[in-house]
């Protein structure tokens, strides 16, 4: 047999593709490149998603929140008190993964639907704050976003946004696929399955919990301020439930529990988005069926069908 | 502060380069017998539907007579239409799509405030004229602004008029608000609030209701309590159904009730409501007239057949007024169209007069807001009426 | 101002309430939690408003829109439930996502451009009725009655009929009641056409008061699914007190705090609820799926 061996495949088609990625952004127009861009920010969302939905299980739906709070952080200090880019973005990171462990304390106790409505009331509440608390953030007007400063980078600013959101998806990607490898992998894997015997097996359910949602918190607070950054706008109806209804299909859609399949979900969903345009009014109802179908025929994704196929390319974690 | 300056001067680089460079080629998006527009109407999403059809059917019911008629010195408009959502995140690639794909010599239309303004630097940097029809936030066409035009009333104007008109109701003291505080909602409250605040006026009761609110007996009963002269309203059209309805109820509709741009059928407003009476005191202040109005009749075949449901609404007035503006400049702006002539000859329209419309469109290099004429009109034995822009008496 | 207050927060609340059930009768039946179920009454809404607009009575339409909604449950119950019987919670989910997106998507397009909303006329005129000086709108009587008598029918159906029962002891354990002879797939497709027949009967019965627009699935749907979890959503009297409990409290905070607190009220109080009760008021320890 000559055939090359799928993780082989898999590999090459993931240097190709951020090889295509990387040059991208010189060979398509500026609407394509912003494309792009919201492609690779979201493959990120749906990745920081999957880590607390997939991974460890939990049925929390709080990203769009944490989103929010990384993009509003990053804008208003940016904006109102002149402090440059690449402080205020990882500060608006830092205080969506410290609101993603106040998160992790009810996850604690609540599981299943309980778990999602409270985060589904907390994302609702965020996002009335951003409507409401109008002296700080201008209320539902929103505010412009200034492009970050290269620094005399000689590429032009939209590319430069886009080759730094490149950058944070790749070092995401590296740190969570390291993660799920790790001993900590093992244990989401075992809080996912039997969150009861968890703590039999000397797994401290509370640390576990805690730093996936933090970890979680971190990536959905970076991937806000890129998204903040990409649209030169922020304003609350980007952090409402129907973000929270496309990431979800994002994961859904790309496979549980696998970062193939974030990568997967993310850009179909993005794509089909896009492409759909012309559909107008029955853009709707074509996203439906394709994820019905998609759903119906590849229930657990596309990602699994790709390990249906080629079963060496499971990656080590427990069945979703 | 600092970096608003900035982006302001960059825009207006931007803007100059593009338009030096659009003058030494042959401009983007008009051929020997084509002129393309990028029509830029939100097609999908809770606010955009209901929106973005009517106006988008208004323009090609114009666009589509001038065509027919021979176009415009021998060229013919061609649109492509892009779904704008009504939202950054789809108004954004949209735009983009539209100057940079499509490649268009003109925008025109536009939804929602809050798309626009989140793509307005887009469109400034490239230098690309953009005649707005619907949405009013005051940001859209301030200035310095190189391209961007509005043919509806701007918020903050329509909330000077709203609040003068409360205040010359008879004995008029105490001013009751309920707003959405929506994007929409957000520029027409703040037009109303900073000139009360002029006049040294606070309101007494300022509520709140949303879009999707399903009963207003809060809003009626603190309203009701704070026991109001007039009450001023900026809600979308269900929910002013909404609020009348449990208005009705504690008596509040016995009060002067002052709506909006966004209501201008009185008649079907009342029928909605269903409650005999329930609007007898609105008054509505419009600058698209009633759309029963007998000599405009023949705009009802004439958008039909374009597209069969659409009807003469605010929406689709909007779209034949702002059309019928654009078909105006590009024909000032001669046979050698550039976006600089283009800009150039919108900018020399003056007095411009629709059927549509109360009063005449007037531009100027400074002013990027042709609009400028309001009326409130109420309903007043079954005919919508004219009141003028003080309260007075209907007998 | 208590007591209007509290009356109009009854009537929000049964229309929570009224959708809630839906929801908690195909979870108790089907184990499914079905996000499609705000398209249901939407589509409801609007065959019932086309049918009137084209001359057909109040109750003929009322009928004929329950009808396609509960044809419409089949459907959904045939197209996306029973492939997916095996899969995870989770493909489930997203399944009645997508259906929804579909349904409305189809809804949106026949509604065409009828402009922001139609009205629905009322079985009643809007003259309320005052008792002790509080406005009660007769509509939301009506409303408010549907949706204790349906509680209580439904009570009484899991609980008595064979029907029930059987639908009981395949929710619990599919494999077994295939077993014993209980044909499994029937028993869901009642469910589902049970299901969607009281979201249907919710659209119509309510649309007169919130008014008919293709987007009117989404917000009433959130907060009756939130009234389900709070009530237990495995309790079909949780799910009515649940409604009610959030209608209640979202007028009361809007009439004595503000009504820019109004949307978000019952969403406060979930959060406060299930950090003393996990399981929601009225719901068992071990029912959390998912």
């Amino acid at each position: 047999m000559i055939m090359a061996r799928p993780e082989r495949v898999l590999r090459y088609a993931a240097v190709a593709g951020v090889a295509v990625l990387a040059v991208a952004p010189w060979m398509v127009s500026l609407y394509k490149v912003h494309v792009l861009n919201i492609l690779i920010i979201n493959i990120i969302l749906a990745t920081s998603l999957n880590l607390v939905m997939g991974y460890a299980g939990q049925f929390a739906k709080a990203n769009v929140a944490f989103m929010g709070l990384g993009a509003y952080t990053m804008g208003l200090l940016v904006t109102r008190a002149d402090w440059s880019f690449w402080i205020a973005w990882p500060a608006g990171a830092l205080l969506a993964a410290a609101v993603g462990t106040l998160v992790a304390l009810p996850a604690l106790r609540l599981r299943g639907l309980y778990l999602a409505i409270i985060t589904i009331s907390f994302v609702l509440i965020v996002h009335w704050s951003f409507l409401h608390a109008r002296f700080l953030t201008g209320g539902a007007s929103g505010f412009s976003v200034p492009h970050p400063n290269y620094f005399g980078l000689p590429i032009p600013n939209i590319q430069a946004t886009y080759y730094l959101s490149l950058l944070t998806l790749l070092g995401a990607m590296w740190i969570v696929r390291n993660l799920v490898a790790s001993g900590f992998g093992r244990s989401l894997l075992c809080l996912a399955e039997q969150e009861l015997v968890a703590p039999a097996l000397g797994i401290n359910v509370f640390t576990t919990k805690i730093a996936v949602f933090a970890l979680s918190g971190l990536l959905a607070g970076l991937a806000g301020g890129l998204h903040a950054v990409t649209l030169q706008f922020i304003d609350p109806q980007n952090f409402w439930l129907l973000q929270l209804v496309v990431q979800l299909c994002m994961v859904a859609l790309g496979g549980v529990a696998s970062l193939l399949g974030s990568v997967l979900g993310a850009s179909i969903m993005i794509l089909l988005i896009e492409v759909l345009r012309a559909f107008k009014g029955l853009w709707e109802f074509a996203i439906g069926a394709i994820l019905l179908l998609t759903i119906v025929f590849f229930p657990r994704g596309i990602a699994g069908l790709v390990e249906h196929l080629f079963p060496s390319l499971r990656e080590r974690r427990h069945r979703p | 502060m600092r970096t608003h300056a900035t982006r302001r001067t960059l825009s207006v680089l931007g803007c100059a380069l593009a338009l030096v460079a659009g003058a030494a080629t042959a401009e983007t998006g008009v051929t020997d017998d084509t002129i393309r527009i990028g029509l830029m109407v939100p097609l999908t999403g809770p606010a955009g539907a209901t929106v973005g059809p009517g106006m988008a059917t208004g323009a090609k019911t114009v666009w589509t007579e001038v065509n027919e008629a021979g176009g415009i010195h021998g060229r013919k408009i061609e649109w492509v239409e892009e779904d704008t959502g009504c939202t950054a995140e789809m108004g954004i690639p949209a735009v983009k799509k539209a100057i940079h794909d499509h490649q268009v010599f003109m925008l025109a239309s536009g939804g929602c405030s809050n798309e626009i303004l989140s793509y307005r630097d887009i469109v400034l940097e490239n230098g690309v004229p953009y005649s707005v029809w619907g949405a009013t936030n005051d940001k859209i066409t301030q200035q310095p602004n190189c391209c961007i035009f509005r043919t509806s009333l701007r918020a903050g104007y329509e909330g000077v008029l709203q609040a003068d008109f409360a205040r010359s109701v008879p004995n008029a003291e105490r001013f009751a608000i309920i707003a959405q505080h929506d994007a929409w909602g957000q520029a027409k409250y703040d037009g109303v609030m900073n000139k009360l605040k002029e006049y040294g006026i606070t309101p007494i009761a300022d509520e709140e209701m949303t879009a999707e609110t399903a009963d207003a007996t809060p809003q009626a009963l603190r309203i009701s309590k704070a026991n109001p002269d007039v009450i001023i309203t900026d809600l979308f059209p269900k929910p002013t159904t909404v609020f009348l309805r449990a208005a009705h109820q504690y008596g509040l509709t016995k009060l002067p009730i002052i709506l909006h741009t966004s209501i201008n059928d009185l008649v079907q407003l009342e029928k909605d409501v269903g409650i005999p009476g329930a609007i007898d005191n609105a008054y509505t202040v419009t600058f698209t007239r009633d759309p029963n109005a007998p000599d405009l009749e023949p705009w009802k075949a004439k958008l039909a057949a374009i597209a069969p449901e659409i009807k003469l609404t605010p929406y689709s007035m909007w779209g034949v007024t702002g059309a019928s503006v654009v078909v105006e400049a590009l024909q000032r702006a001669g046979r050698d169209l550039t976006r600089e002539s283009l800009i150039a000859a919108m900018e020399s329209i003056e007095g411009f007069e629709s059927e549509m419309i109360f009063g005449p469109l007037t531009y100027s290099a400074e002013d990027h807001d042709g609009n400028k004429t309001g009326m409130f009109q109420k309903l007043h034995n079954g005919k919508q009426v004219d009141v003028g822009l003080v309260w007075k008496a209907i007998e | 101002m208590f007591f209007d207050l509290l009356a109009s927060g009854i009537a929000l609340g049964s229309i929570y309430g009224l959708v809630a059930l839906g929801m908690v009768v195909v979870y108790k039946g089907a184990r499914a939690v079905n996000f499609a179920h705000g398209e249901i009454f939407a589509t409801a809404a609007f065959v019932g408003y086309l049918l009137t607009a084209n001359g057909i009575g109040y109750w003929g339409a009322l009928t004929l829109a329950v009808l396609v909604t509960t044809i419409l449950g089949i459907l959904i119950e045939r197209g996306a439930y029973r492939p997916l019987a095996n899969a995870s919670d989770l493909a489930l989910i997203i399944a009645t996502i997508a259906v929804s997106f579909m349904i409305k998507g189809v809804v949106r397009t026949s509604y065409g451009t009828r402009g922001d909303f139609v009205a629905y006329p009322p079985i009643f005129s809007f003259d309320p009725l005052i008792i002790q000086g509080v406005f009660i709108q007769r509509q939301h009587l009506v409303l408010g009655g549907v949706a204790v008598v349906c509680m209580v029918l439904f009570g009484l159906f899991f609980a008595l009929t064979r029907h029930g029962k059987m639908m009981q002891a395949v929710s619990e354990d599919k494999e077994a009641a295939a077993l014993v002879g209980i044909n499994v797939r029937l028993v869901f497709l009642w469910i589902w056409a049970l299901g969607s027949l009281l979201g249907g009967l919710a659209g119509v019965l309510m649309a007169p008061i919130i008014l008919v627009y293709p987007d009117m699935g989404l917000s009433i749907l959130v907060k009756s699914f939130a009234a389900a979890v709070l009530g237990g959503f495995d309790s079909l009297a949780g799910a009515v007190i649940g409604g009610l409990l959030m209608g209640i409290f979202e007028q009361m905070l809007s009439g004595y705090a503000g009504t820019m607190f109004q949307d978000i009220a019952g969403f406060a109080v979930i959060i406060l609820v299930l950090l003393v009760r996990p399981s929601g008021l009225f719901g068992s320890k071990e029912q959390t799926r998912v």
